[in-house]
């Protein structure tokens, strides 16, 4: 791909994904302190305890995420390494979701999808995309949209000799990704970022082309979806609906864009502000691996994911009531002392082993293997065509902030 | 090297296996998902026993387990 005009509006890509904008403040993104300290002394006081993790944690404000507010259920919090497994791993007894998934009939939403179903009709609606997502469709990913999009952002700064890369980059990879991978044009790829809360408006764009799709599969997500067969309880098997279409894109747009763009930011946060990694990375290459690996268990953009409690059960020693809602603090399990040496220190020495960045159990991330490929190839480009990229000693070097999504704050660099 | 004249016996239950990937990213040159997008194993020992052990802990619907150790074919 040659030389191109800036791809995006980056004012508009600043706007949409400033943590401390509208957009996510509710979920904590003027949080600036470090919060490990304090849920490594949770961890200690008990694996599990009655409460919210924010209050727990003793911020009196309202925080919004995965199983919050939920005013009228009784909340846990799980802290510890083992703790947090066996409430991933036992899916019948923590549910993901309060209510069962009506797909056929009920609207067009995020939580209206797979991220809530259970048993089942979860396995047989993941097993029909699950193949287009796992470790050997990485290169389809790469090599359609991936490569391209990474290469055509660098293209727009590399003349300069600096770039803010949280925003110049990071941010735009992702969403750039999936629309792409949607059959979205760029010029698109905005509108259905913004419009993530009016699932309507992403209906209206992605619609067109689920028909276009349906008349003429090309090589691409959509038309992997319109050309899949699901097969019922009673073995026949069926096309997917246009809603269990939007619903799966929803899904994905939400889950997959603004997640990425932070982990990118926190790994590239990592390596640039300790340059003697960041040259390990720039010699070895599959050093690349490690760190991705290292920054996902040390810092994973979220924090915590929830479960409800199906029926009452003791649960390391706490009595859970059926209806509750539990809190899993699966960035305190990443750092759980009893599982790693040196829990808080970014090491890309450790040996590579699960952690629970993209949770686990059935709903494992469907798209962490896409994710790790986009980190690992944007990096590599960067570190190919950027040489002597460093943080610019005139910026403010980036930190961490945010609560229950976090990210690096701006990433200023230099290179040439 | 791995011993190829010794490795885990791996068993996996196709019915828990949901082809998440996990043991593929853990030990690429002995697990793969095949097309009904179940795990299968390609080489018993196409890794470092570490490395398949840390696959079989990776999976996260629990579908490997290790089952003995047996001369690799």
């Amino acid at each position: 791909m040659g030389p191109t005009k800036p791809m995006l509006d980056l004012e508009r890509v600043r706007k949409v994904f400033d943590l401390s904008s509208n957009y996510l403040v509710a979920t904590g993104g003027n949080y600036r302190d470090d919060p490990y300290p304090v849920w490594h002394e949770l961890r200690a006081q008990a694996p599990v305890q009655a409460g919210k993790v924010h209050e727990l944690a003793g911020i009196t404000e309202d925080f919004f995420f995965h199983g919050l507010p939920e005013p009228d259920r009784p909340h846990f919090s799980a802290f510890s390494w083992d703790a947090c497994q066996a409430i991933y791993r036992d899916d019948a007894t923590f549910s993901s979701s309060p209510v069962a998934v009506d797909i056929k009939g009920g609207e067009a939403g995020v939580t209206n999808s797979l991220l809530s179903m259970g048993g089942s009709e979860h396995r047989r609606y993941r097993g029909l995309v699950q193949s287009s997502f796992g470790p050997a469709r990485a290169r389809w990913w790469i090599e359609n949209w991936i490569e391209a999009t990474v290469h055509a952002l660098i293209d727009c700064f590399v003349e300069r000799g600096t770039a803010e890369l949280n925003v110049e980059f990071c941010a735009a990879i992702p969403v750039l990704t999936i629309t792409s991978s949607f059959g979205v044009p760029v010029e698109q790829a905005l509108d259905i970022r913004e419009s993530l809360s009016r699932p309507d408006e992403i209906l209206r764009i992605l619609q067109p082309i689920v028909a276009a799709r349906r008349d003429q599969p090309q090589d691409d997500l959509i038309s992997v979806l319109v050309q899949s067969e699901l097969t019922d309880e009673e073995g026949r098997a069926q096309r997917l609906t246009d809603a269990e279409i939007l619903s799966f894109s929803l899904l994905l747009l939400a889950a997959g864009s603004g997640t990425t763009w932070k982990q990118m930011g926190i790994t590239l946060a990592a390596l640039l502000r300790r340059p003697a990694r960041l040259q390990a990375v720039r010699d070895d290459r599959n050093l690349l691996k490690a760190a991705i690996e290292e920054s996902v268990r040390w810092a994973p953009t979220d924090p915590m994911f929830s479960r409800w409690v199906t029926e009452d059960v003791d649960f390391f020693g706490v009595r859970l009531p059926e209806g509750s809602v539990m809190h899993i603090c699966l960035a305190a399990a990443n750092r759980d002392p009893q599982r790693w040496d040196h829990p808080d220190e970014f090491d890309l020495a450790r040996p590579i082993r699960p952690h629970l960045a993209f949770g686990s159990g059935p709903h494992v991330c469907i798209g962490q293997h896409v994710a790790r490929a986009e980190m690992s190839v944007a990096i590599a480009a960067l570190l190919d065509r950027l040489p002597g990229l460093r943080l610019d000693p005139e910026g403010e070097p980036p930190a961490l902030v945010g609560y229950y999504e976090r990210g690096a704050t701006a990433i200023p660099v230099v290179f040439g | 090297m791995p011993d190829s004249s010794r490795a885990l016996v791996v068993a996996i239950d196709r019915d828990l296996c949901m082809g998440s990937g996990m043991c593929v990213m853990y030990a690429g040159n002995t697990f793969a998902v095949d097309e009904q997008t179940k795990a299968v194993i390609v080489d018993a020992a196409g890794d470092p026993e570490e490395q398949i052990l840390t696959a079989v802990e990776a999976c996260p619907t629990g579908a490997l387990s290790v089952v003995g150790t047996g001369a690799a074919t």
